[in-house]
């Protein structure tokens, strides 16, 4: 049984769940209006109540929306983040807090932290396990975009060769991302640091030329100048981790003596099991630190997690008492349309007509509510993405999926069973009372 | 198809309090009864326990059927078989037009019915001269609205017909007409009638008046005229 | 044992206090073809899956390679490494690593570890549990202390409590 679930397509899974969610709600239905026509009079009532019906609906709407948006942007940052992070094998740095690290070499948010010198860089570089060990040197930027120090092979490595341009070839030469404004030949003096304390006129008389621009990544590097590390020393008036005799040679390897440090090494290794064990390598107590950027993440996720949870558990709160007041609400509606149903019985409509009648107007109501609230929550996070998008460059997408659709149908189902009970009860009043009204 | 009526030693309460009894009483099919008597005698009562909406004891008999032996669903089911109702405020769906509330009973006898209920609710309206088209009866008056809850009492080609009251909310001119059709089609289509009201154009017009005092006939103008 | 420790120091992230690991040192370390284990720890858990972790060293002159594990009934642990692949987190499913002499390899949650599908005792915190370890130097019977079902080092790592 188990085996048989297990092997089937995921979108089946999840429409057979969404199916069996469904089913009370299409059990109770058919077993009601089978035979009869209930929608007219379905009709006439949300007509005569519709001011009140619009507010129930949106009532619902709002309440199943907030859910899901929530539910939703949340899935949408974690995605988008774990995917901005996942060129990032293992990152090395000095030791410190592994979230600031990770915020600083993977997201680029601006952090002033220890480097690392030309040993440890050497000891990494040199490892035969190791096939990318790239400094990154930030500090400087442009126009509010991190200047980056690298190397060319972290360049097409991040890029996955998508460059239209080139790849800087020599000091003074840049790569920017998708989303820089800077188009190939231009030219920009680098600011010394970031945001309002960027200091424009430290490096007054260094030009920078732009030869390349990566495709779009979806991560903060597509608002990155990525320029050759020996610049960035070069600018700051220190070595450039070459000898005099390579001339302008650049990229590795480099004289340890003559590394000026980085902030951070990111390393690819050749094989994916090679990871975890230079991990245990390069985390030196004392030198260096090497962490995971995924399991910083996972870390991160969990304790999201927990405020998901507890948005959840808000949500379902919420969505709970919109029920009760729905439910109210379809209580005293009923009230005002008592005569007339107490009229139908009298002309002869057996109760299940009845009960249909009142139910399918529940019914309607919830499932308009429901359909307008997926769409509320979509909307929702779909503004939301943009907006820590903008901020961010971690692209956030947007999506619905059949974990939302499936917890908004299970709230329909179990609503769709509570409005029974203003049915019922309104065949528990004798016809003839309901009558003389 | 209409038919004849029998009560003998029928009673209804409300807990221990006796609202009406009714020790012999029949009717041949087709008779126009009308029902008269002061406020709270228990006239309505009478036609709610001809129609079968409350419960009663004794016998009352539509032909074979002893209404207060059935199961309410029972009765119900009969109810929507054989008798049409009109009621004072015509209880109609303000957001229908007239020929979804006069077709009402379509909606939930059998699909084979339907039709043809569809079909009469129809021509009583056109026999009853209700201004054709789509609006709904939001903006009819009331003589137009009694109207159409007759068409809808005839619908399901009903043997009996029972009203209450129907003429109380009509203006004198409305009420007339009214009467005139009422009596006309029940004449005409050889259905048992029977009404309660205070109008006495309506009763003038009809076979028998009983008069019911204190959940009593007091009186019973068939019983001088047999 | 003085050596020892200074493996462990080179070992621990500098956010682990490094004291207290030498009173249970002899039931918490084992040996084999110059591989020392040290630390063997998993999560109590009642359901039929279960990860191992460890701290390695070779200490030896030749590359001893980790091949996996299995109980005694059988089962069989595989090597795995946690992996995050579009913001889901999960494990895959990893060749034999080797450790080369002088080298360390630590098993630790959201990294490496062993894992055991279709356990048939349910692992209770405080309590041991016997697993053989594979490797290329041969197989070792160790001792895994069990941990809180929510502990994410072992019991004398950091001493945070």
């Amino acid at each position: 049984m188990r085996d048989s679930w297990d092997s089937l397509p995921v979108l089946a899974q999840d429409l057979i769940i969404a199916g069996a969610l469904l089913l009370p709600l299409l059990v109770i239905g058919g077993v009601l209006m089978r035979g009869f026509r209930p929608l007219p009079l379905v009709r006439a009532l949300m007509w005569r109540f519709r001011w009140a019906n619009l507010l129930f609906i949106l009532l619902i709407a709002v309440s199943t929306g907030m859910g899901i948006g929530l539910i939703a942007q949340e899935r949408g940052l974690r995605i988008g983040s774990a995917q901005a992070a996942e060129k990032f094998d293992l990152v090395v740095t000095a030791p410190g807090s592994e979230l600031t690290m990770m915020l600083a070499a993977v997201f680029l948010q601006p952090s002033a932290v220890p480097l690392l010198d030309g040993v440890a860089y050497d000891r990494i570089a040199n490892h035969p396990q190791v096939q990318i060990a790239a400094p990154i040197a930030f500090g400087d930027s442009h126009d509010g975009a991190p200047v980056v120090g690298t190397i060319t092979d972290f360049v097409t490595y991040l890029s996955d060769g998508r460059i239209e341009g080139r790849i800087f070839a020599r000091s003074g030469e840049a790569v920017v991302g998708a989303a820089i404004d800077l188009q190939i030949g231009d030219r920009f003096t680098p600011a010394h640091g970031r945001g309002s304390g960027a200091d424009a006129e430290a490096h007054e008389g260094v030009e920078i030329e732009v030869v390349g621009r990566m495709a779009r990544s979806g991560s903060p590097w597509d608002r990155a100048i990525l320029i050759p590390v020996e610049t960035v020393w070069e600018v700051h008036g220190l070595a450039n981790g070459h000898t005099f005799e390579e001339g302008d040679r650049i990229g590795p390897p480099f004289t340890p003596e003559l590394f000026p440090g980085t902030p951070a090494v990111i390393v690819h290794a050749g094989e994916l099991w090679a990871n975890y064990a230079l991990r245990s390598e390069f985390t030196v107590a004392g030198e260096t630190m090497a962490f995971f950027p995924g399991t910083v993440l996972a870390d991160l996720y969990r304790v999201m997690g927990d405020v998901r949870q507890a948005m959840s558990v808000m949500s379902i709160v919420t969505q709970v008492l919109v029920a009760a007041s729905v439910l109210l609400g379809l209580f005293i509606l009923t009230r005002l349309f008592q005569r007339q149903l107490a009229m139908l019985r009298a002309l002869g409509a057996p109760r299940r007509f009845v009960m249909a009648v009142v139910w399918g107007y529940g019914v309607t109501l919830l499932v308009a509510g429901t359909a307008l609230g997926l769409a509320f929550g979509y909307a929702a996070a779909l503004v939301l993405s943009r907006i820590v998008t903008q901020r961010t460059d971690i692209l956030v997408t947007a999506s619905i999926t059949w974990a939302e659709v499936n917890l908004a149908l299970g709230f329909l189902s179990a609503m769709s069973l509570l409005s029974l009970v203003p049915a019922l009860v309104v065949l528990t009043r004798p016809v003839v009372e309901n009558l003389r009204q | 198809m209409a038919m004849p009526l029998q009560i003998s030693d029928l009673e209804v309460r409300a807990g221990r309090r006796m609202l009406l009894t009714v020790a012999e009483l029949s009717a041949p099919a087709g008779a126009l009864i009308g029902i008269r008597g002061p406020s709270g005698a228990g006239k309505s009562t009478f036609l709610h326990a001809l129609s079968g909406l409350i419960e009663a004891r004794g016998r009352l008999c539509w032909g074979e059927v002893d209404l207060p032996r059935l199961r309410p669903e029972r009765r119900t089911a009969f109810r929507a078989r054989n008798m049409g109702l009109i009621f004072q405020d015509f209880l109609l769906f303000e957001e229908l037009s007239p020929q979804d509330n006069a077709g009402l009973s379509g909606l939930f006898k059998p699909r084979r019915n339907r039709e043809a209920i569809g079909a009469r609710a129809a021509k009583a309206l056109a026999r009853l001269g209700v201004p054709e088209g789509t609006r709904t009866v939001g903006s009819f008056s009331g003589g137009e609205r009694q109207r159409v809850a007759i068409a809808r009492a005839l619908a399901t080609d009903p043997g009996l017909l029972l009203a209450d009251e129907p003429t109380a909310s009509l203006d004198r001119r409305a009420a007339d007409a009214l009467i005139e059709d009422l009596t006309g089609l029940a004449r005409a289509g050889g259905k048992t009638l029977i009404a309660v009201s205070h109008d006495t154009h309506l009763l003038e017009r009809l076979d028998r008046v009983l008069t019911i005092e204190d959940g009593q006939v007091t009186e019973d103008t068939g019983v001088q005229a047999a | 044992m003085k050596h020892l420790l200074a493996a462990l120091l080179l070992m621990t992230t500098p956010v682990l206090a490094e004291e207290g690991h030498d009173h249970d040192e002899p039931a918490h370390a084992f040996e084999i073809g110059g591989l020392e284990i040290l630390h063997p720890w998993t999560n109590a858990t009642d359901h039929d899956h279960a990860l191992l972790f460890m701290d390695l060293h070779n200490e030896g002159a030749a590359p001893v390679e980790i091949l996996g594990a299995r109980l005694d009934s059988g089962v069989e642990g595989q090597l795995v490494g946690f992996r995050m692949k579009g913001g889901e987190m999960g494990f895959e499913t990893l060749p034999p690593i080797p450790v080369a002499p002088g080298r360390q390899l630590a098993l630790a949650p959201d990294g490496l570890a062993i894992r055991f599908d279709g356990l048939e005792a349910v692992l209770e915190e405080g309590h041991h549990w016997e697993v053989i370890l594979l490797t290329s130097a041969g197989e070792l019977e160790i001792d895994v202390v069990i941990e809180a079902e929510d502990a994410r080092q072992h019991g004398h790592a950091g001493h945070s409590h």
